[in-house]
Parts: C-alpha cells; structure tokens; sequence
C-alpha cells in the first residue's frame, strides 16, 4: 500500500510543499516514508526517505537510497543531450585523483561511483541535472550508477546513504584506486526505532552551473557558512620551498624572515589586503616555540600575520611507535587513541614506516592534542591555520571512545565541531581558517578549501623533468567543474599555491607556465597563495613582474569564480576550456593546455550577457587595449 | 514558459502552491512546475521526475539494507536476503 500526504511548510530554505510518500504492508515489519519537498519558484526539489520498524523495535542501517533506478525493474534514467556525460566526483581532494566525466561507449556497459554529488549532462551547452546530498551529519553519500552502451540510457543509478570504499590499487586512481572513502570497515550503521537517509538534492537546469549554485546555497543553508568579512587574504607557504621546513636545510629560520621582508617590499601585492606568512609542516626541533615567536615578531613589524599547521585527526609517526608512545600534548598512548580495523587494529591512513594513523576525533585525546596545538599556535600568535589530512577523521571504524558516534562522517562532523569551537575559544573568530586534504562536506567549518592538493605549478604531468601529478593541466581537469564552490560553500575556493620558479626540488617552470598557473587560479576564484623562495633572484624578478601586479593584486582582493562555458572532458590534459565572469566588466578567460596546436573559440555576446553595444577588450595584466 | 501539462481527466483535487502545481488522484499524485513532474504512483510504489529539458528518471524506488544483509525496497516492502 502507497499512500501520498501533502503539506504546506517552511524551513530554512523558503517556503513550499511537502509531499510524503508512506509505503506499507500488513506483511512487513517495516514501514518507509519518500518525502519530496519542493519550494517556491524554484528549479530544484529535496528527496529524503526514512524508516521505521513496525513493532516499535530497533532498526540497524548501513544502507538507504532515496532514489533508485533498477532498469531490471523498468525503471529509466536518460540524459537530453548530443554529448552527455556523469559527472563522478572522489570523495575527497587527495592524490592528485580527479574528476572523472564518463562518457557512453557504444555497446558497452561502465560502472562507477562518485560521492556527494554528480551531474548528468550535456557536455556541448552544459545542460542537464545536479543530483547531491545536502546533508552531511551521519552519511557519506555515494552516487553508483552504470550507463547503458546507448547514448545518454543510464542503466541503473543509486543515491545513497551508506558508501564506504577501500582503495584497490590494481584500479587506476579514478576508477576505484584512490576515488573513495579509502576505507577498511563498512560504513557505521545507523540504530534506532527509525533510520533516516541523507536528504537529496535534485535540479534539472539548461545551465549546469545555475543548478550547482543552487545546490552550493541549498548546502549553506541547511548547514551553515563560515563567512569572512575582510578582503582576501594573500599567504606564502613554506610548502612550496621544503616538504618540511628546516629538515634539509633549505630554508632556515633567518630564510623565513627573509621572505617576510621580500614579501613587504611587494607593495601592490600588500596593499589592503592581509598577509599571512603560512609555516607548513616544520622540524620541531628547529622551529620551536621561540623561533616562531620570533619569526611571527619580524612579520608583524612587516604589517604580516603568522600562520600554522597541523593535523588534528592523524598523527604521523614511525609504526613502532604506534604501540609504545604516547600521543603529544596527551598522557594516552597513540594506539588507544586511533581508529580501528575490524581486527581491533590500528587503521593506516598513509602506509609507510613512518606513516600516518587516523585519530578518533571522539576521544578525549584527540582534543587534547588539539588544545595543545591551538595553545602553542595562540603563542606563536597564529592568525591563520591550514589544516590538513582531515579525511583520517572520517574514516569508519570498528570502535570509537563515544558510543552514540556510529559512523565515520558523524565521527567527523563531531570532530570539526569541536575544532572549531576550540579554534574559536582558543585564538578567537578573526582566524582564517583553510582546509587542504579534506572531504568536500560539512563545509562549514573553514573559510576555504583545497579544490586539489599538492599542485606544483608545472604545466602538464606529461612534460619532460617534472613529477607525472600536480600539474596545473591536472588540477584544473578537476577544478573546472568546481568554481560554483566559491561563494556557496566557501568564501573562496584554494588552488594550493603558486610558485614563481620551481617546487621544492623540481626543475624551473618557464615564464609562461607560471602566468597559466595564475590565470586558472583568477578563473576559479582561489585566494592567492604562493610558495616561491623569494631569496632566488629569477623567483623575486618574477613575484615583482606577476605577485606584485596592480590588476592581480587587485582581483585577488576579491577573487570571484568565473562561470565556465567549455570544461574539462575526460582525463587527458590536452584540454581547452573557457571562462568569464559578467559583471560592469566582463571577463573572458582561455585556457588551452594542448600539445597540438592553438585553440579557437568563439565568445558568443549573449553567453557573456553582453548587450549589442561596442565594447573595449583589455589585457588583464597590462590593462592594454 | 510551461514545459508540462497534466491531462484534467485525471485531476481531483489539484493544489496550486507556490509556482508548483500538485494534482492527485486515485492511483498518483503529479506535482507540475515550469521545470519539472513529478509523479508518485500509488499504483507501483515508485516515483517518475521529468526535467523541461527532456531528461528523466522513471520508476525510482526506496531502497533500505539492514545490518543482516536484508534489502527492502518501497515497492514491495518484501525483504530480500542478499
């Protein structure tokens, strides 16, 4: 029996029209409830299903999908389009994965899972649907789906709650080798008299990007925003010089004041805007406390502001100290703090003889450390943190210190919560705060967020004498379909930082591959981040020609993500895209990273909202006609 | 610009609200806006949505996996060991 009841209502979203779809049988134990809820005027509506047990007992969940296609049962999913494609997003921004836009293959039938969300659309004019999850409190969603071997058939096609996946390194990285929850236990189990599933996000637009901000808003608020009232900020980070700092010897303490002087001299760069001098992973032993303090002194007198780093949900350390050390700023040991196997053992995050273990973010351990933390960077006199290796925290888990914590992604939410609360307490709200390797959601809790970590600014993974990952190409392969993040989930998006001559020990990039790299961070809307040696000549001649730029430094005062008209297809870097951002004026952006030729691309008036009037093209850098 | 249109015969008791118009009968209710229908079949148990630009899904069901491996969809509500 299927019964339909509506109602009028309002939430935090606007106002609308409840639609609950109750399915029962005098057979079942169970009941569910399908609600749509659609809203006033607009293009999207949310799906949601909860369950419960008829005999008032305890229902155990590891497993809800509001929305399921089976074709074996006669259901049907297609795409409109010339082109279509799913959009098959990782679940979070480490090891250079990407995202994956799977085409239909004649005759043939493709599987995959994406998470969060995903887009089924025409590649040609960019039309098509959203589909993703606007909860993010107990589920990591996944997006399962097999496309038929006809054009734009999506044979089956599950929204769910419940996706928990370990990396199989036979597969290639976007294909099941790194694209997943990198999980080693099933997803936690949601327990109760009734169970409830993520709440499903569903638009169908002519233009995508409407319907990802859409989505991006719906997210905010349902969830909440972490706003940022000043301009941009820029930060240096030390990354970009030495994995990490003072452990080879590349960059001293007197090195960092160094920076921090180069860093006041650029003066456009500097001007009405913070400045943070970011200290990324660091040798304790050299860069303690006091060295800090001192360094975070000098900058102050350059009108700068101090970063920090840490992790709060893994530790890195060697494996035989896992058992017998106890965890820092703690009087546990590290075993009885982190996140366990099906066997009892500790989970490895990062394999390795000194590797990194996950951290239940529960444990009253994990929060001491995080105090300490927040402790030495109050002294320290931090006023921004990156964070990082956050994705440890969501990892599932055999056990956990708190009980009432079943699942990964709960485990996490409470852990950012903590964070934050702690942050805020700890060095008060004027903290800016940015996330690097990290789950897409909640998102609530930091002012921006790595689209793709560890970009090293060369221009394609192919090019001769450079690492085969990190290059711009690569990461804008992913960040093309992500601009929409900026200004929905998070004030700004983070392209990871620049550099003006070369990363770390990689060879020197050319001229031109460091204006690209700037270029696709204008286009998506980052804050501008660079971590160049400013102590070399070629990197200090470049940072005054391009960093100190009046028209960049200006931009990136309030950076806004341009709107894509042509995005990343497949994972070949021989890619062409196109931006522009409308506005009193207007921004065109190409970008081509092929290797066979030139680009031709038509900028189409009304696609810029252009009105038919005679207009002046500028160069962006020169502002030349 | 209206994409859809809902045939009267069926119609009951329609409801307009806010841009969307919600129609039920005795075997469906349809909720018809300028960018989307949806029906829900009293009959089947599933849910059909319909976009202005022509893509679909039809027939979409609920699906719940219980800890002991026991799938139950809204359509039957039967359980199915997996």
């Amino acid at each position: 029996m299927h019964d339909i009841v509506s109602r009028r209502f309002i939430d935090s979203i606007g106002e609308g029209q409840k639609i609950s779809f109750v399915h029962s049988n005098k057979n079942a134990s169970i009941q569910m409830r399908q609600t749509v809820s659609v809203y006033k005027g607009q293009h999207y509506f949310l799906v949601s299903l909860d369950a419960w047990s008829k005999t008032g007992g305890d229902m155990e969940v590891n497993y809800i999908s509001p929305i399921t296609v089976y074709s074996a049962n006669g259901a049907s999913c297609f795409v409109k389009g010339e082109n279509p494609r799913i959009l098959d997003v990782p679940f979070d921004n480490d090891n250079w994965t990407k995202v994956l836009t799977a085409e239909w293959i004649p005759g043939k039938l493709q599987q995959g899972t994406g998470y969060n969300f995903t887009s089924l659309y025409d590649l040609n004019n960019l039309s098509g649907l959203v589909i993703g999850a606007v909860t993010h409190d107990f589920w990591k969603t996944g997006i399962h789906y097999t496309l038929s071997g006809k054009k734009g058939v999506v044979d089956s096609l599950a929204v769910f709650g419940g996706a928990a996946t370990s990396d199989d390194k036979s597969l290639p990285a976007e294909y099941g080798g790194n694209d997943g929850t990198h999980d080693m236990v099933s997803h936690g189990a949601m327990k109760g008299k009734s169970v409830y599933s993520p709440k499903i996000f569903v638009c169908g637009s002519e233009n995508r990007n409407d319907a990802f901000k859409a989505y991006g808003i719906v997210n905010r608020k349902l969830n909440g925003y972490l706003d940022w009232k000043d301009s941009a900020p820029f930060y240096w980070n030390s990354f970009g010089v030495e994995g990490v700092l003072g452990y080879e010897g590349r960059m001293m303490p007197e090195g960092v004041l160094k920076i921090s002087d180069e860093l006041a001299s650029l003066r456009n760069f500097s001007h009405n805007k913070k400045v943070y001098l970011s200290i990324d992973s660091y040798d304790q032993g050299i860069y303690n406390k006091e060295v800090l303090k001192s360094i975070q002194e000098h900058c102050v007198k350059n009108n700068q502001e101090l970063g920090f780093y840490f992790i709060p949900f893994a530790v890195w350390t060697w494996k035989s100290s896992v058992e017998k050390d106890k965890l820092q700023y703690t009087d546990s040991f590290i075993r009885d703090v982190t996140l366990k196997d099906n066997n009892g053992k500790t989970i490895v995050y990062k394999d390795g003889e000194f590797g990194a273990f996950p951290l239940d973010p529960t444990h009253p351990a994990t929060r001491e450390r995080i105090i300490g933390e927040l402790q030495k960077a109050k002294a320290i006199g931090a006023k921004f943190l990156k964070i990082d290796f956050l994705t440890a925290g969501a990892l599932e888990s055999s056990i956990r210190f708190d009980k009432k914590i079943q699942s990964g992604l709960q485990g996490y939410n409470f852990g950012m919560k903590m964070l934050k609360g702690l942050i805020d307490s700890v060095l008060g709200p004027d903290v800016f705060i940015t996330q690097a390797i990290s789950p897409t959601f909640p998102n609530q809790y930091a002012h921006t967020r790595f689209l793709s970590t560890d970009v090293y600014s060369h221009l394609r993974n192919d090019q001769k004498g450079f690492p085969h990952y990190g290059s711009t190409a690569s990461s804008m392969i992913s960040s093309s379909h992500l601009g929409w993040m900026q200004g929905t989930l998070w004030p700004f998006t983070n392209m990871d930082i620049s550099v003006m001559k070369n990363f770390q020990k990689n060879n020197d990039i050319s001229e031109q591959d460091v204006k690209v790299r700037l270029i696709t961070m204008i286009i998506m809307g980052s804050v501008l981040g660079d971590g160049s040696d400013f102590r070399n000549r070629v990197a200090k001649e470049r940072a005054l020609h391009f960093l100190n730029n009046k028209y960049l430094s200006e931009y990136f005062n309030n950076p806004k993500a341009f709107i894509p008209l042509k995005v990343a297809d497949g994972l070949d870097e021989d890619q062409q895209l196109a931006f522009y951002l409308p506005g009193d004026t207007v921004y065109a952006s190409l970008v081509n990273f092929s290797n066979d030729g030139s680009f031709h691309y038509r900028f189409q008036k009304d696609k810029l909202q252009l009105y038919d009037e005679a207009y002046n093209i500028y160069d962006f850098f020169s502002n030349k006609k | 610009m209206k994409f859809f249109l809902y045939s009267a015969a069926f119609l009951i008791l329609p409801v307009i609200s806010a841009g969307q118009i919600i129609s039920t009968t005795k075997e469906s209710t349809i909720i018809t806006s300028d960018f989307y229908k949806i029906l829900l079949s009293k009959k089947s148990g599933t849910i059909d949505y319909n976009f202005s630009d022509g893509s679909f899904i039809n027939n979409t069901v609920a699906v719940v996996k219980t800890i002991g491996a026991i799938l139950i969809t809204a359509m039957t509500l039967k359980c199915m060991t997996l």
